[in-house]
């Protein structure tokens, strides 16, 4: 390299550049880079956003067919219920007759033969204007028959002698009154009401309809004294089964419902830092930090899977205050202090448990010093405010099954949780000389963005639930919140975020 | 705290999201590598694009940058000389100059280190793109002429040729300069 490239090079890459305007880019060109930032942030959470959105897409999937799974629940009851009656109108089809009967009050007929070694229990079906009947109304269009109306010994003796037939070419509409045959209730109480009670009588088409007792006796009904088949009335049978199977599922399903719930409480967050390093002070050095206070309040859902388990879903908002404190090194220079106020100005990035703050305030020297610069070792003390908002997804145990006065239960889960907004306020910087004053500059600074906004907890409670109205009930609960992701992390150093809540609540049932 | 101390914690903080942090670092080096951009840049407000793409590059990759491997200027200086490489390529702003510069003795070297960083740049700034460029990357920027050959597209022999034009342009300049200083004084 010759003198003239060696001049040139020292020129632009080895000695200093004083800031002048010519060598300043302009205001535009920092907004110009932000906006061009703010666009690469963008791209880079949009992985992020398509995970979120996949995760609450399957939430909603789930959740979905978590619903479609009780209505079909319902639905299979229900068509449970139509099977039988169509099983039941089948039945009425094979015999061609065009009768419509329903499972009136029926009583389970017991007719005992003379050796006692037969047992029938069939149904009884009241018909109106007929010798023991009172709620089923007969229409026909001939008059009642006798075979319609027997007594147990008639039956007895009508089934091995003469079966009743009741002609093909006669209908006979039994039309059910009780109020205890009604759609969804009508097989409870049939049910009942047919293996509770005592005589009646005994047809080919009431056989052949009112089944349940007759199948239920088949085996000890003979071969030949049945009048309809007995496959058919296995899926009869089925039907049958599968709709009291059903029952006890209505009964389950009764204990699943959504909910939704106020809640409010005390907050009281614990930012822990991970360090305790004390090594050579910078401005980034945490010295210690303090517990903050704080309120909460959020909504929540819930879905009582069963008797003793809840999920729940909600959304909190938190807001806490609190200070912090760290030591750093200053140097204040005597002969480049401003001559009118004997004062610097300082432009500092302040530690904070929840990152950096910058924070501006000013020394002023109020008495002589020796020497032009004094290395000073200041405290700061901060005061910082944050909001958060918080997405907690739980699952609630209740030991004992809910329903008392007060009932204890156990949450554990998970929140998802964004800090909004922190804020800090410098209080106090004492510059540990006596000959200097603190004078802040700057009421309040925002906290720089090296905080990891997003943060991620897991949260275990316990609390009290007590009903306190129809489908009302409070919660009285303790819960601990622990940070699970890092909040801020500079060296050594990292924080995390835990929190206790003391909270009531309120829960109504909707659905 | 030293330059290199802060920069590393400054980036770390950079790293994890802080743009307040990347002020910092714009603010510590906008002085510096705007006069990169200016070097290579036609005119101001050239390099003040060229100065903007550069830190939002810096931003875009400052996860592969580790600080034990060597100075954050020196990368964020090798990022803005590739973001006018590329600006100068991309608009096809290497019509090589064929004008001849005039042949001149350079005996001025004293009154070329007098001379102030802005009277060099502006000297700089006069000549024509090829010679600029090809001046900036070799003399100032420390890059080989194979190095040039392969960033600019040009052949090895051109970029020789280009910066033995540049020095006879700006010897020139300065033979001028210094006798219009010369005949101010006399």
């Amino acid at each position: 390299m010759d003198r003239f490239d060696e001049i040139w090079r020292n020129r632009f890459q080895q000695d200093e550049i004083e800031p002048a305007p010519w060598n300043t880019p302009g205001e535009n060109v920092w907004k110009a880079i932000e906006k061009g930032v703010l666009l690469e942030k963008r791209r880079k959470r949009k992985p992020f956003i398509f995970l979120l959105l996949g995760a609450l897409a399957l939430g909603a999937t789930l959740l979905y067919m978590g619903l479609q799974n009780g209505e079909i629940a319902e639905l299979t009851g229900l068509g449970s219920e139509i099977g039988v009656k169509t099983s039941l109108q089948s039945e009425q089809s094979e015999a061609e007759s065009s009768y419509e009967i329903s499972p009136a009050e029926s009583k389970s007929t017991s007719a005992d033969k003379a050796d006692g070694t037969v047992e029938l229990m069939t149904p009884q079906t009241s018909v109106a204007g007929v010798p023991g009947t009172s709620n089923v109304e007969l229409e026909s269009t001939f008059p009642a028959s006798e075979s319609l109306t027997t007594t147990a010994e008639e039956v007895a003796s009508g089934i091995d002698d003469k079966p009743p037939v009741l002609s093909e070419q006669q209908p006979v509409h039994l039309r059910d009154q009780s109020p205890l045959y009604r759609e969804g209730t009508g097989f409870e109480s049939f049910e009942e009401s047919f293996f509770s009670g005592d005589g009646g009588f005994l047809s080919k088409n009431i056989a052949e309809v009112s089944t349940t007792g007759i199948s239920a006796t088949e085996k000890l009904l003979p071969r030949e004294l049945s009048l309809f088949s007995l496959s058919d009335i296995d899926n009869l049978q089925e039907n049958i089964h599968l709709r009291f199977s059903d029952n006890t599922e209505t009964l389950a399903d009764d204990l699943k419902f959504f909910g939704s719930g106020l809640r409010s409480g005390l907050a009281v967050w614990a930012t822990s830092v991970n360090s305790t390093y004390r090594e050579d002070l910078v401005a980034f050095d945490f010295d210690y930090s303090r517990r903050d206070m704080g309120w909460f309040a959020g909504l929540e859902i819930f879905y009582s899977l069963n008797s003793k388990l809840d999920f729940s879903a909600g959304f909190v908002y938190e807001r806490a205050t609190g200070s912090s404190h760290h030591n750093s090194s200053l140097k204040y220079g005597v002969s480049s202090e401003d001559p009118q106020s004997h004062s610097h100005n300082y432009s500092e990035l302040v530690a904070t448990p929840f990152g950096f703050a910058s924070a501006e305030f000013s020394l002023i020297r109020n008495s002589e010093v020796e020497g032009d610069e004094i290395d000073l070792l200041a405290d700061f003390e901060s005061e910082h405010t944050i909001e958060n908002y918080s997405f907690p997804l739980t699952l609630r145990y209740f030991p004992l099954e809910r329903g008392g006065n007060f009932t204890p239960f156990i949450t554990a889960g998970v929140g998802i949780n964004r800090l909004s907004v922190v804020q800090n306020t410098l209080k106090k910087v004492d510059p540990g000389h006596e000959a200097f004053d603190f004078k802040p500059l700057e009421s309040n600074t925002n906290l720089t963005t090296e905080l990891q906004q997003t943060h991620i907890d897991a949260r275990l409670s316990l609390g009290l639930n007590a009903n306190i109205g129809e489908n009302w009930s409070a919660n009285l609960s303790i819960e601990y919140i622990r940070g699970m992701s890092k909040i801020f992390e500079s060296g050594p150093y990292y924080s995390r975020i835990n929190r206790g809540w003391v909270s009531i609540s309120a829960q109504r049932q909707l659905f | 705290m030293n330059g290199p101390d802060t920069d590393k914690k400054l980036i770390e903080a950079v790293k994890r999201g802080s743009q307040a942090s990347f002020e910092q670092l714009y603010k510590r080096y906008k002085t510096n590598l705007f006069v990169v951009c200016l070097r290579y840049a036609k005119d101001r407000s050239t390099a003040e694009d060229y100065l903007q793409e550069t830190f939002v590059k810096v931003y875009k990759n400052i996860e592969q940058f580790d600080p034990n491997k060597g100075l954050f200027e020196f990368w964020a200086r090798r990022i803005a000389i590739n973001v006018c490489l590329e600006n100068i390529r991309s608009k096809r702003l290497y019509t090589l100059s064929i004008s001849r510069a005039e042949h001149m003795e350079f005996n001025e070297s004293d009154a070329l280190s007098q001379m102030s960083t802005r009277e060099l740049l502006d000297m700089i700034k006069t000549m024509p793109v090829g010679y600029r460029t090809v001046f900036n990357l070799y003399v100032i920027d420390g890059f080989s002429h194979k190095e040039i050959a392969e960033r600019m597209g040009i052949a090895v022999g051109t970029s020789k040729s280009q910066l033995l034009k540049a020095r006879k342009y700006l010897q020139g300049l300065i033979t001028e300069q210094v006798k219009v200083l010369n005949q101010n004084h006399g």
